[in-house]
This record gives C-alpha cells, structure tokens and sequence, in this order.
C-alpha cells in the first residue's frame, strides 16, 4: 500500500469495522448468558469458540472479503449496487423477483442501523456495572444521553473528527489483542479451540439448544456487511489490509482470551468482556469502548444516509433534503429526516429493551437475511454478468447458503425475543419503497397517456408560432420523448413561448457514477428549442442550474424553469394499485422535498404548474 | 435632527455568549428540578399518579419558559441539546446524592422500580425543550 492507502485503511479502521469490531462486547456474553445461552463448560466454551472463528473465517473472510468484495458496481458496494448490476429495467419474472429480494434486503439494512447504535453503545455502558452496581439504574439515561448527543452532531458532519476514528479503532484492536493475549495466558490450551472439530462435538452433544447458539455466535459476523456497502469509500486493498493485518487478528485473540478467562472462572460469562481487563483499567476501558461504539454507530448512521441516497436516485424512496457537511467530500451528506427517524427509533430501543442483552434478541435476524439475499444476488450476478458455469457458481454458492441459511434459521428463534423489531422496520421501509416505485411508474403512464410528441408539437408551433419573449425557459419532465404538459398549459394560458425553450430530463442510472461523456445528451428539435437528457449516477448530486451553465454558459438567474406538480386524486375503479397503497404514495408525493430544491433551482425562478392526475 | 435608533431585541431573541446560554440551561434546569423536587414532596403522599402528571407538568412548563424567555428563535437542534444537558445535571445529581446519602435517590428521573415512569420522565427531560420550538434551525 502507498501513503494514500495506508491513509485509506487508517479511516476505513473506524468506518468499516466499527461495528464488527465492537462485537466482543457482547457476543460471547450471549453465547453463555443470553436467551439460548449453553452452559459454561471446558467442551461448549471449546465449541463456542471454534464456531466463532470458522464463522469470521467462512463467512466474513471468505463470503465477503474474497468472494463478494470483487462484485462492484463502477467501485459501489452494498446490496443495492448489486441490484444496479442486476438491472431493473429489463423485467423477467425472476428478475422481478431478484429485484424484491435487493429491495427488501436494502429494508432490512435500515433495521441493522437503529439496532446496532443501540445495541453497541449500551453494552459499553454497561460496563460501568461491572464496576459497581451503583451504576445500574444509569446506564439507560447515559446510554439516552450519548446517543441524542451522537445524532445531533450528524449534521456538522464528520470532516472535522473523522481524522481521529482511525487512531481511536487503532487504540481498540490494540487493546482487544493485548486483552485477548492476556487471557491466552491463563490457558494457552484454548488455542485448540480452532480445531474445527470442537465445532462438530459442539453440536452432537448439545442438539438443539447447540444449534440455537448459532443465533448468538452470529453476532460476531454482523458488521460483515458493512465491508462491502462501504467499497466504494475506501476500495478492495485497504479494506482487505485492514482485515487481515489488524480486525481480524485482534478479534480472533479477543474472542480465544474471552474463552480463556471462562475456562478459568465460568461465572466471568456474565460480562466477559469488561472482565477480562485488570480492575485499574476498567473506567478507562468504559471510556475507549463507547468511543468505539460512538464511532460504530457514526458509520452506521452515514451508511443510512448514504442508502437512502442511493434509493432516492434510483426511484425507490421520495425526494428527502440532502445536506453536504463537507465542501471538499461529497459523500459526506445529512439527511435530517433520515437522522430524526433514526434517533427516534434507536432512544425507543434502548428505553425498551433497556440492556444490551435483551436487545440481542432482536439483533441478527435482519442481518442473516441481508447476507442469505447477498449470497443468492451475487450468484445472479455470476451467472448472468461474470458467465460461470452452473457447476462453479452452485460450488462456490452452496457453503455460503448453507452457512447463512443455518444462521438465519437459528435467527429465526429470536423473532418473538425482539427479532420482530427488524422485521417490522423493514416491513414498513419495503413497503415504502415498493408503493413509491410503483407509483412513479404508474404516474409516468398517466402523464404519458395522450401525451403529444415533439415532432408533432414543432409542426404545430410552425403552423401557428406564437409570441416569443426574450429569455430561456427550462422545462423539466421525467419523459424525454414527449411534450412536457407544463409547457402545454404554459403556452395555452399564456399564449408565448420563449426564445429559446430546453425539454430538460434528468434520468438518474444505474450505475454509481456517470463519466462526463456520458452525462449529457442534446438535440435540437427546431423552432428554438431544445431537447436536453441528462444522466447521474445514483452516488451522484444533481445540480441543473450548475450543469446549465457548464452546457451553454445560461445564466441560473436570467432562466425560468418549469416544473410540473402533480396533485393525485385517488378514485375508486382504476386499481393500479391497491388503495391505501395509492393513498399512501398520494401522501408521500405531497411530503416530498421538492423538485425545485432536489435539483437546486433558484427559488424565484421557478414556476409550477399543477395537473390532477387520477392515478 | 431625529436620531432613530432600533429597538432592542428582546433578550430572549438575542444570541447570547455560550456562557451565558449554558448559564441560562441551568437556571431553568434548577427551575425544573426543584418543581420535579415539590411535585415529588408534596403531592405524591396524596396521590402518586397526581404526583406523576406534576411532574411532567413542571417539566413542561419550565421548558416552555426556557424557550419562551431565553432561547425564543433556538432551533431544533439547541433544543434536543438543551433536554440533553438537563437529563445529564438530573443524572449527575442523583449519583452525588445517592452516594452521599448511601441509599438510592431517584427524585429527579424516577425510581428504576417504576421502569415505564422512568423511561416517561426520561423522554420529557431529553424532549419538552424540543416540543415548543418555533423554527427547525436557529436563524
């Protein structure tokens, strides 16, 4: 790695691995003290860990930073540049289906980000009971406290602290190595907890109960996902640098000095963690935790953000305010909409659940279906994009399934325990996206419906040309091959036109990013006017009035621009959708940020001309 | 000649020095935890559910002053900061005092044995400075 590289894996220390790096604060704990806990015997403690490091390495090391890490859209990761690869223009059936899955499995990642600032900064306060019980009836309202104060500073945005995440994650795996490296030493046998076949008399012996712990063994792995919606940020090297020299490392000797300190006091399975440190360092620990945690869940909450960007422009999620924190990164954004509902959510969690253990019930099952949805996508995508054989694609899939499919379903349990929460999120989100999508769509049908051409429309004009007054007019419209009925009504109630008139449509791909050549599209229609097709990647921000003055140096305040706003009536009959959904998308037409500060207009150039549409 | 000069702002409209703005937090938190404190001593012998609604009613008044006579045009976020600070002096508070009186004291947020009354109290500490905000963003 270069100096740009070492830079790179320094940050992407606390943004990439915040979250699977703050699993040992709980994860073992749960494995002997949760729901389904086993007991803290020399043979389960053998194959709890033996399941714990075959999982980080079968399915954070293989699936994800061999396997799926190398299925980029344009260096865009998440499960939604899968769904960018896929397409979702082209509709089969299964494709339909993929597309479901992509979407959903997007919903569910909203889920993993209320639950895990919870979940990760309560198990760091909570070390304070292990100091003392005086503590106890604190640690929520800290916990509260941290958190409100945590979304607050979201939208000063994270240029100026993000430099100092990287050397805090370095300080927490260099204490997670020292601390797991310390508990080796009270029983350096725990080595042979790597033996894959502790795993195996694991389950022969404890059956069922065995196989529940799977639920909670999972919780090692759920940051996985995380590495590979954060590709685009830091790039494959730094990512695989940081997890094979540093995360993983420290983790594995954490979580074998966790199984060390058990062998030798089982009842330390309350809090393994805290007390694997030396008393002295305890506070000091409780600090660097919930800085770590604080620094997980500021990832968290960025991913968020940066997702529902990436539905925005890909037609999935209505407009929201987007609020660029940072002048010189513009992946740094603020969605306050998405931070409030995110806070809210996430303080209800904590007050409700109220402790880290409790809240573990519900934390693993959305995940495990992200990752079994990312393993069934990117088998579409080796077969249809890469062009594997059926027999490679099935051999490499099938042990990815096999493993997310047994997580999942040991997941499964935890739904009555708290698992319900991130399904219902992801329910409402889902449905959300769906009815959004397929609102637009029938929106464009309505409006496209009797729609007239512009070659029939140019005809008209040199039949019966109207007045021209001086100046530019920018008509924005979704369809670029008719006219746009604001310019219609503009020219029937106004009886001009001006000199010279732009049919302007911005298409958003996808593909993360548009290269220059690409972006833009025009055509001169005749009679001074124009048509303009602009294209953006959905990472992408898009400013008309700046691409404008870029195209044909038009100047944003000597142009009116026009936009149509649709105002939908929902009537009985038509049944494109079904009614509270078409209710539902009529609501969230109407809330939506508008298209004139979307695409960055000057408010006082803008006029809006309605239309109701029956949808 | 007429000299005109503008009116003075009102001190609740100005922008105060952040001394001042964090004097004035806690002024108000004092304000709210000692009428928490009455509600706490007086009404809830006779009716503890009547004690219960006091004392949100004290939170909600004090923050209602405190956005009415000190932060007027305060915006979401210096409200949600504002609930912050209150609930961090109210744990602060009872920590001292429940290790000086080595026995638990909970006046301010509520006993832990009354899980659904504490978590209530929580939220209106942290969010009654929030409810009466005028604007999102402070101009």
């Amino acid at each position: 790695l270069n100096r740009r590289g070492l830079s790179l894996s320094l940050l992407a220390l606390g943004i990439v691995y915040g979250d699977i790096g703050t699993s040992p604060l709980y994860a073992l704990r749960e494995c002997f003290h949760g729901a389904h806990a086993v007991p803290v015997t020399p043979a389960n403690v053998y194959g709890v860990l033996s399941l714990v490091f075959w999982t980080l390495v079968v399915v954070v090391t293989l699936k994800y930073h061999v396997y799926v890490i190398r299925f980029d859209n344009r260096g865009e990761g998440g499960i939604l540049a899968l769904l960018g690869l896929i397409g979702t223009t082209s509709r089969t059936r299964r494709k339909s289906l993929l597309i479901a899955l992509a979407v959903f499995g997007a919903a569910l990642l909203y889920g993993d980000g209320i639950i895990t600032p919870a979940i990760s900064v309560l198990s760091a306060v909570e070390g304070l009971q292990v100091a003392t019980p005086f503590f106890n009836p604190y640690v929520v309202p800290a916990t509260i406290a941290i958190l409100v104060l945590l979304f607050l500073f979201q939208h000063h945005g994270t240029a100026g602290v993000g430099g100092v995440f990287g050397p805090v994650m370095i300080v927490w795996f260099a204490t997670l190595a020292a601390l797991g490296v310390r508990g080796i030493l009270l029983h350096p046998s725990v080595l042979l907890a790597l033996n894959p076949w502790h795993a195996v008399t694991f389950f022969a012996h404890n059956g069922l109960p065995g196989f529940l712990v799977l639920g909670a063994v999972f919780l090692v792995a759920t940051g996985g996902e995380a590495l590979y919606a954060d590709l685009g940020h830091f790039g494959e090297r730094p990512i695989q640098v940081d997890w094979f020299f540093i995360v993983a490392p420290a983790l594995m000797l954490q979580y074998l000095g966790q199984g060390a300190l058990l062998l030798d006091d089982p009842a330390a399975a309350v809090n393994p963690f805290y007390l694997l440190a030396p008393k002295w360092m305890l506070y000091p620990l409780v600090v660097l935790a919930t800085m770590a945690t604080i620094i997980a869940s500021q990832a968290m909450i960025t991913g968020a953000f940066s997702l529902t960007r990436q539905a925005i422009q890909l037609g999935y999620l209505p407009r929201m305010a987007i609020v660029h924190t940072s002048a010189a990164e513009i992946g740094q954004i603020y969605m306050p909409t998405v931070n409030r509902a995110l806070m809210a959510a996430t303080i209800a969690l904590v007050a409700g659940f109220g402790s880290s253990s409790a809240l573990a019930g519900a934390y693993g099952v959305a995940v495990a279906m992200t990752m079994i949805i990312t393993t069934i996508l990117a088998f579409a995508v080796v077969r249809e994009l890469r062009g594997w054989s059926l027999a490679l694609a099935l051999l490499v899939t099938i042990p990815f399934f096999v493993a997310d499919a047994a997580f999942l379903i040991a997941n499964t349990f935890k739904i009555a325990a708290g698992g319900w929460f991130p399904l219902l999120v992801a329910g409402i989100v889902f449905a959300t996206m769906t009815t959004w999508r397929r609102g637009r769509e029938i929106l464009t049908r309505r409006l496209s419906e009797g729609a007239l051409s512009p070659e029939l429309f140019i005809q008209s004009l040199r039949r019966r040309p109207p007045v021209r007054v001086r100046g530019t007019a920018v008509f924005m419209h979704r369809d670029p091959d008719s006219i746009p009925a604001s310019l219609l009504h503009s020219l029937k109630h106004y009886q001009t036109l001006h000199e010279r008139v732009i049919l302007l449509t911005v298409s958003s791909e996808e593909a993360a990013h548009v290269s220059e050549p690409e972006r833009i599209a025009r055509e001169t229609l005749g009679e001074g006017i124009e048509r303009v097709r602009v294209r953006y990647g959905y990472m992408e921000d898009v400013d008309v009035p700046a691409l404008l003055m870029r195209l044909d140096n038009i100047q944003p305040m000597e142009t009116t621009y026009f936009l149509g706003r649709e105002t939908l009536v929902v009537t009985r009959g038509r049944g494109s959708m079904m009614r509270w959904r078409e209710r539902f998308f009529a609501s969230m037409m109407r809330n939506a940020q508008s298209a004139a500060n979307f695409f960055r207009l000057p408010p006082s150039r803008v006029v809006e001309l309605g239309a109701q549409i029956e949808l | 000649m007429t000299i005109v000069t503008p009116p003075a702002a009102p001190f609740a409209s100005r922008r105060h020095h952040p001394a001042v703005t964090a004097l004035l937090v806690v002024v108000f938190w004092m304000i709210a935890a000692a009428l928490v404190i009455a509600s706490r001593t007086f009404v809830e012998p006779r009716s503890p559910r009547g004690a219960a609604a006091a004392e949100v009613g004290a939170l909600l008044v004090s923050a209602y002053a405190y956005s009415r006579f000190a932060s007027r045009d305060g915006g979401l976020s210096h409200a949600l900061g504002v609930g912050t600070a209150w609930l961090g002096l109210s744990i602060l508070t009872e920590v001292v005092l429940t290790a000086e009186e080595h026995q638990g004291w909970f006046t301010l947020l509520g006993s832990p044995d009354r899980a659904l009354f504490r978590n209530v109290m929580l939220f209106v500490w942290i969010f009654a400075p929030a409810l009466f905000v005028r604007r999102e963003t402070a101009p």
